[in-house]
């Protein structure tokens, strides 16, 4: 794990980002979990509820061994940004990840419905990336989606992501704890294919 | 994971709430009630879904909830009442008088304040409640805390005879942490009645000899109050002395901000970690003052500790400087607690530098676009809104006026983000151009606020447009019972709509008295607000399903209408009938046939149908053409139904 963010101590500290109603809170849970299983104390802040779907959700995750930590990542010291919609990513990032961090971002977008009635623009897929890149960041892109339909159900892009942000190799849990965590905190009877889901995204960033 | 496993020294990530849950359950809890409210519904909702023999509700509204609690602990009971910050407002009357005399089995007043006003309409900090009451007030720095000190309330209660307050803050309650487990109380209180315990007329505080006596009981705990929490140490309250003449206060969810910030900046200060903001551990804070020549308090929100160390210091005569949020801040005394502005105030108590951390990707900023909180694809609300918008074009006159209300449809008020608008400083009635439905609202202050907003705007006399009252179904039972009472004795003309979508969906679809299931889902009745309406007088009533658009504003219009016939002589109410479209999908009441689908040849890009609000329906800038998210649809119509070109089919038909 880098030391550069964050001060040179076991001390981990990652973003999900998403739109309300993608699964962003249920999969930093997972991933809060696993730490914990790995020896981890853990933060997790977060702001979520009914009010929240549809608009921007995120849960800063910090992983530490000793110390007293408050639930948010100050500015510009996140090692990792897991992004479930391309827009949430660049909205987290441009605040909370550190120049080097790593960044990987699902690229099907979600119109915010400032974009639909005109007042706002998207911005595109390329231009985020570029935008990151430029700051520094390590980026990833796949369409988490897309893959999550060809897994069996769009319910499950959050799992595609996490196993896409695994493969990268920043989250300091392995892959066996992960899976357990995964398996234990999904909705009964969804496991399998939120195990397919997860080794879809494992692959997708495979070889770049 | 159950939260009721009997496994004490089991580690589990815990949001604060299911942690406070834990504590009340390790506590032996018998009696749980509340009012949901973000962010404090967790706690009852997990307690609900729990194995345990306890009797868990919600209530129709928090201070009936509290009534309820005080009744439990008067039999012996340890009790618990929850609700987020504008809730304890409701609880007032109850509070300020049950602790004339007090309680015979514990009772846990659980309340999640809301700094940075998240979910709420404003930042109050109910610690101020707590030094009013004179009650005992714990605060916990993070989720383990939440739990323990939960399950220490519960004692000192029964230890005090008096109601004690565990307050929480949003980055506790809807954090979450790692927990460990302790040990379950086996044993309950023996349930039991006596009039007259340790007191005459013990639980009637007219009874002999009376208020003021009871009064002087109250202040009579005060120093045992403050005698049992100068015996609570280490992690809760504790000093940590360095012979630094600095000395810095950190109370509740301040603790780990201070702790960074402290590290951050490579200083050493005298250090008070502080879970009892009321009463104060005073020889703990005694100490510290004799040490010090300045002390920061970090807390949030008021200056609720600071007020009581100026105090302090002031009966000691001692020569310390304070600062805190109260004048001359060192945090200003609004928005919540951050690592900038804690290090800050920390390094400029101390004359250090501190140059602000800042994001890396401040250049990034113009690309991007705000994203403005929208209801749920299909939701009612929708087409109620629409309809509410085009019957009050036809016949609202000028300016009408909509008043709302807290729920979901609360967001009829948030606005477009992206969209600037500019302050007004006319001196006639101007109307705005509505381009959705989360510009609908003009009023929105609280829980049942908009029935008597619009009364007040009626009798005063407005005379520019047709007024309109907002509830929902839970708010309706909450609070708007006595307002339309209000209305139809004091013959107030105006239009009340009630959003009757059979769940308090907001705060995370609990049961409303519509629903007809209990917190624990037992079955049981199912009010119905047309009945209860009339049964109060209410001489117009329509009832109509928001997803049939035409038909929703029929009805609105008729309602106005009727308003201004000469047989009106009271409000007119009009309820729109339809269940939670997303508790409808998860409980499998509805099932989507299919999607809607945009012939694109037919679109003419006018956006009305984006004017609807539906996050399913969004517009492609570059084709300049509408099209459907069909992972979002639910095939409700309602876009269909708006869309002047029927360019919006079933998508089976394309």
């Amino acid at each position: 794990m880098s030391a550069c963010g964050s001060k040179a101590k076991d001390l981990f500290q990652m973003l999900v980002a998403g739109v309300g109603g993608q699964g962003s809170v249920l999969i930093s849970h997972i991933i809060a979990s696993a730490a914990i299983k790995a020896g981890y104390r853990v933060r997790v802040g977060e702001k979520f509820g009914a009010a929240m779907r549809g608009g921007a959700v995120s849960s800063h995750i910090r992983m530490f061994k000793t110390g007293e930590y408050a639930p948010l990542i100050p500015e510009g010291q996140a090692d990792a940004v897991m992004a479930l919609e391309p827009l949430e990513g660049l909205r987290v990032s441009a605040t909370y990840l550190r120049p080097s961090g790593v960044v990987v971002m699902n690229v099907a977008p979600v119109y915010p419905v400032d974009v639909n009635v005109g007042w706002a623009r998207y911005p595109s897929v390329d231009s985020i990336i570029k935008g990151l890149e430029e700051m520094g960041a390590k980026v990833y892109t796949l369409n988490a989606t897309e893959l999550a339909i060809q897994a069996g159900t769009a319910k499950v892009m959050n799992s595609v992501v996490l196993g896409a942000f695994y493969s990268t190799g920043v989250l300091p849990v392995d892959r066996e704890t992960l899976l357990e965590t995964l398996r234990e905190g999904v909705p009964k009877g969804t496991e399998e294919v939120n195990v397919r889901a997860f080794e879809l995204g494992e692959k997708a960033l495979k070889g770049r | 994971m159950r939260i009721e496993e009997d496994a004490p020294g089991k580690r589990a990530l815990l949001m604060g709430n299911h942690a406070v849950a834990r504590g009340a359950i390790e506590a032996g809890v018998q009696l749980v009630v509340g009012y949901p409210g973000t962010p404090s519904s967790e706690v009852i909702e997990a307690l609900s879904q729990a194995d345990i023999d306890a009797h868990v509700q919600w209530s129709t509204n928090e201070k009936v909830a509290f009534d309820v609690a005080v009744g439990g602990a008067i039999v012996g009971a340890r009790s618990m009442a929850t609700m987020k910050n504008a809730g304890l407002n409701w609880i007032m009357d109850m509070l300020m008088t049950v602790v004339y005399g007090g309680v015979r089995g514990g009772l846990v007043v659980y309340v999640a304040d809301d700094p940075g006003a998240h979910y709420s309409s404003n930042e109050q900090d109910t610690r101020m409640v707590a030094l009013y009451a004179k009650i005992p007030c714990l605060e916990p720095s993070n989720q383990q805390e939440a739990k323990d000190l939960t399950k220490m309330a519960f004692d000192l209660s029964e230890e005090l005879e008096l109601p004690v307050m565990v307050r929480s803050v949003t980055r506790i309650s809807h954090s979450s942490g790692d927990v460990v487990f302790g040990e379950i109380r086996k044993e309950r209180n023996k349930l039991a009645f006596d009039r007259h315990w340790k007191m005459p007329y013990r639980w009637n505080v007219y009874g002999p000899p009376g208020p003021v006596a009871k009064h002087k009981w109250l202040y009579e705990q005060l120093p045992k109050a403050k005698e049992a929490i100068s015996k609570i140490g280490e992690p809760y309250n504790f000093l940590k002395l360095n012979g630094s003449e600095f000395g810095v206060i950190a109370c509740g969810i301040a603790y780990g901000y201070v702790m960074e910030a402290i590290e951050r900046l490579g200083v050493e200060v005298n250090l008070l970690k502080l879970s009892t903001p009321f009463p104060l551990p005073e020889e703990k804070i005694k100490k510290l003052i004799e040490s010090c020549k300045k002390i920061l308090v970090v807390e949030e929100n008021e200056p609720v500790v600071e007020l009581q160390l100026r105090d302090l210091a002031q009966r000691m005569h001692a020569d310390v400087e304070i600062y805190g949020r109260y004048e001359n801040a060192l945090i200003e005394p609004y928005d919540e607690l951050s690592h900038n502005r804690v290090t800050a105030a920390i390094a400029k108590l101390m004359g250090v530098e501190f140059e602000p951390m800042k994001p890396a990707g401040e250049s990034l900023k113009p690309l991007i676009a705000p994203r403005s909180s929208m209801l749920c694809a299909g939701c009612p609300h929708l087409g109620m809104y629409w309809a509410l918008k085009l019957a009050l074009a036809r016949k609202g006159g000028k300016v009408p006026i909509v008043n709302g209300d807290i729920g979901c449809y609360e967001q009829g008020g948030y606005g477009i983000v992206a969209k600037k608008v500019e302050p007004s400083f006319s001196t006639e009635s101007r109307r705005y151009v509505i381009e959705a439905p989360y510009e609908m609202l003009d009023t929105n202050y609280i829980m049942g606020g908009g029935f008597g907003l619009a009364m007040g705007e009626f009798h005063a006399g407005y005379p520019d447009g047709k007024i309109v009252g907002l509830a929902g179904d839970s708010t309706f039972f909450h609070a708007d019972l006595p307002a339309l009472a209000n209305a139809v004795v004091n013959k107030s003309k105006v239009l009340f709509l009630v959003l009757d979508n059979r769940w308090t969906a907001m705060t995370g679809h609990q049961p409303s008295p519509t629903t007809g299931v209990t917190a624990r889902g037992q079955p049981t009745s199912q009010l119905d607000i047309e009945q209860i309406a009339r049964a109060m007088g209410v001489k117009f009533i329509r009832r109509a399903d928001p997803w049939n658009l035409k038909e929703m504003q029929r009805v609105i219009e008729e309602a106005l209408e009727y308003l201004e016939s000469p047989e009106a002589d009271g409000p007119a109410l009009v309820i729109s009938d339809r269940v939670c479209t997303l508790q409808a999908l998860r409980r499998k009441e509805y099932r989507p046939t299919g999607t809607y689908t945009v012939i694109e040849d037919k679109c003419t890009g006018c956006k009305l149908c984006v004017q609807l609000g539906c996050p399913a329906n969004a517009f492609d800038v570059d084709k300049k053409k509408a099209f459907i998210d069909q992972v979002l649809c639910v095939n409700c119509g309602m876009c269909a139904e708006v869309c002047p070109a029927g360019a919006i089919v079933p998508r089976e038909s394309t």
